[in-house]
């Protein structure tokens, strides 16, 4: 979905669209589970902030003000502290437990994803996450920079920064 | 197989595809969330705080700075040795006068006489007498021009300024008088050929943008100067031939005078030797020969008596004359002296620059005026108080 559709439906959704608001939550649902998956560990917690999320923007939607980035970057800022909230109520650890198997599928590059959860493993959190915003939830640089806070160069700078390091851990 | 940042980022795109998926309930969140959404309830506007408040202290701060510094630089004191008569940086003496050759520097201004100076006594007496000389008729057209020139410079390199301002003014055949330089003024007086003048003008012109340079040329009409100087001309002119044909009219009177008493003085002499060559035994007509010779003795004593006034008084009146003739001679030198110093003036032209420094505030109100900048800034706030953006989202 492009940005200019995000953008759209979201402002359907603001004027109280349902049909918008379950397009919006088909195209970003995903992205964003995926994430929280990744970043939490654990499926239980992450369905239920996965869901609180959700509320939470549905609720404060009038909030949301466009300013050049999608509402899927909006939502993820949002999911975002309801992790720190969880770690710092919970005292939780992104890597303590392990999660479930992923199912293999038949085309999966298998070698590949031990390839970059070994990376991943060997990486700090800051670049996890930084790599976690860029490739699974899609976001561009300057959604990146609104959702941690920084300048949309910075966002770029610590990407690459970021593949730096873990072509160096790959070499290593 | 090679890592590097494509085939990484391109290993990482496909991994971060295949994390995307969605919750195993995904339906009756979906349903749960959709159904949550409330309809939109009438919009109650409130005030967007103003989140900008360093924007505005920043203009206000510039506002101040504004009008607090533009004070302090117009209080800020002349220095009181910004004209120095003496130049503050040594040349090769100037050709002035005694010695020296009034063409070293291709201009021969009269420095002999001290007429081409400023405060000579010519330009003194010329100045304060202008009105004695009197109003010139209508009917003469003619232009004496004196033109003096003044520019003001403002610049941040006084001392290169004024460097090449003399160099300028010696590349043009001219003659720096006076050159005071300190750090933040300078001062030079000069000289230079009316017929290039203007090219000098576009050359002090380009040496910084039209903002930074103020000019000015003031020219008088030296006319009356002239005209007094002809009328005198004339009228020593006409003495001095009064005084000639005097002086030839004493000559020939003299050469008149001379020859006849020296005729006189011949027909004496002749008498008196006719008489001594008389030989006569009569001695009454001895006796009478006797006395005709002592009465002709007398009248050539008195001849020779008269001979030698005459050459006294034609001594003296020579004298006299020739005096006078000098006299007005010298007058005529003189008249001519200031003749040629009025054309040489008029042919040349006295300029001053002044250089003065100039700081970054003062250079950005030369290009945007005080009331401009305030007005800019006061837009910027203004803006800034209706549109202000907000640059975080709003996280509910």
């Amino acid at each position: 979905m492009s940005p200019e559709e995000e953008l759209s439906l979201a402002a359907r959704v603001k004027a109280g669209d349902k049909k918008a608001l379950g397009l919006l939550w088909d195209a970003i649902t995903p992205k964003l589970y995926g994430y929280l998956l990744n970043v939490l560990r654990d499926k239980t917690t992450a369905e239920d902030i996965f869901g609180q999320t959700w509320l939470k923007a549905i609720s404060k939607i009038n909030l949301f003000k466009a300013m050049g980035v999608r509402f899927s970057a909006w939502l993820f800022a949002i999911a975002r502290n309801e992790c720190k909230q969880q770690w710092r109520t919970r005292k939780y650890e992104s890597m303590g437990e392990a999660i479930e198997d992923e199912p293999r599928s038949e085309n999966e590059n298998h070698q590949d994803k031990i390839f970059v959860k070994q990376i991943l493993e060997k990486m700090t959190e800051d670049d996890r996450e930084l790599l976690k915003l860029r490739y699974i939830a899609e976001l561009s640089f300057k959604e990146m920079a609104t959702v941690l806070n920084i300048s949309a160069i910075s966002a770029r700078v610590r990407v690459h920064r970021a593949l730096g390091r873990a072509r160096s851990i790959i070499k290593q | 197989m090679a890592f590097n940042n494509d085939n990484l980022s391109k290993i990482l795109r496909e991994w971060g595809e295949k994390q995307q998926r969605s919750p195993e309930n995904n339906e009756n969140l979906k349903i749960q969330a959709v159904n949550s959404l409330k309809q939109p309830e009438e919009k109650i506007t409130s005030q967007r705080p103003f989140r900008f408040r360093w924007i505005v202290f920043a203009c206000t701060a510039a506002v101040l700075t504004i009008y607090f510094v533009g004070a302090f630089y117009n209080q800020l004191p002349i220095p009181s040795n910004s004209i120095l008569t003496t130049p503050g940086v040594q040349y090769p003496q100037s050709s002035s006068g005694v010695g020296g050759d009034p063409n070293e520097l291709g201009v021969s201004y009269g420095e002999a006489t001290g007429l081409g100076e400023k405060n000579s006594a010519f330009n003194k007496v010329a100045r304060r007498l202008t009105g004695y000389f009197g109003s010139t008729p209508a009917s003469d057209t003619r232009e004496f021009l004196k033109t003096d020139y003044h520019a003001n410079i403002k610049t941040r390199k006084v001392g290169v300024m004024a460097n090449r301002i003399q160099t300028f003014v010696r590349g043009f055949d001219g003659r720096v008088d006076t050159l005071s330089v300190d750090s933040r003024h300078a001062y030079i007086t000069f000289v230079v050929p009316k017929d290039s003048f203007e090219n000098f003008k576009e050359e002090i012109k380009s040496l910084v943008p039209d903002r930074f340079i103020s000019e000015e040329d003031r020219s008088q009409n030296l006319l009356p100067q002239k005209k007094s100087i002809e009328q005198q001309t004339n009228s020593v002119s006409q003495i001095l031939d009064g005084l000639q044909k005097d002086r030839a009219a004493l000559i020939n009177r003299h050469n008149t005078a001379i020859i006849s008493l020296r005729r006189q003085l011949n027909g004496i002499f002749s008498e008196i030797k006719k008489l001594q060559l008389e030989i006569t035994t009569d001695t009454i007509r001895q006796q009478q020969i006797n006395s005709l010779i002592a009465y002709l003795q007398s009248q050539q004593r008195r001849v020779n008596q008269n001979i030698s006034n005459e050459n006294s008084r034609y001594n003296s009146e020579l004298s006299s004359l020739d005096y006078k003739i000098k006299n007005s001679e010298s007058q005529l030198k003189n008249l001519a002296a200031q003749d040629d110093m009025l054309a040489k003036t008029v042919e040349t032209i006295e300029g001053s620059v002044s250089i003065e420094w100039i700081s970054l505030f003062e250079i950005l109100k030369l290009y945007v005026p005080t009331g401009w900048l305030v007005t800019i800034f006061g837009a910027i706030i203004l803006l800034y108080i209706l549109f202000g953006r907000r640059k975080q989202i709003d996280l509910p």
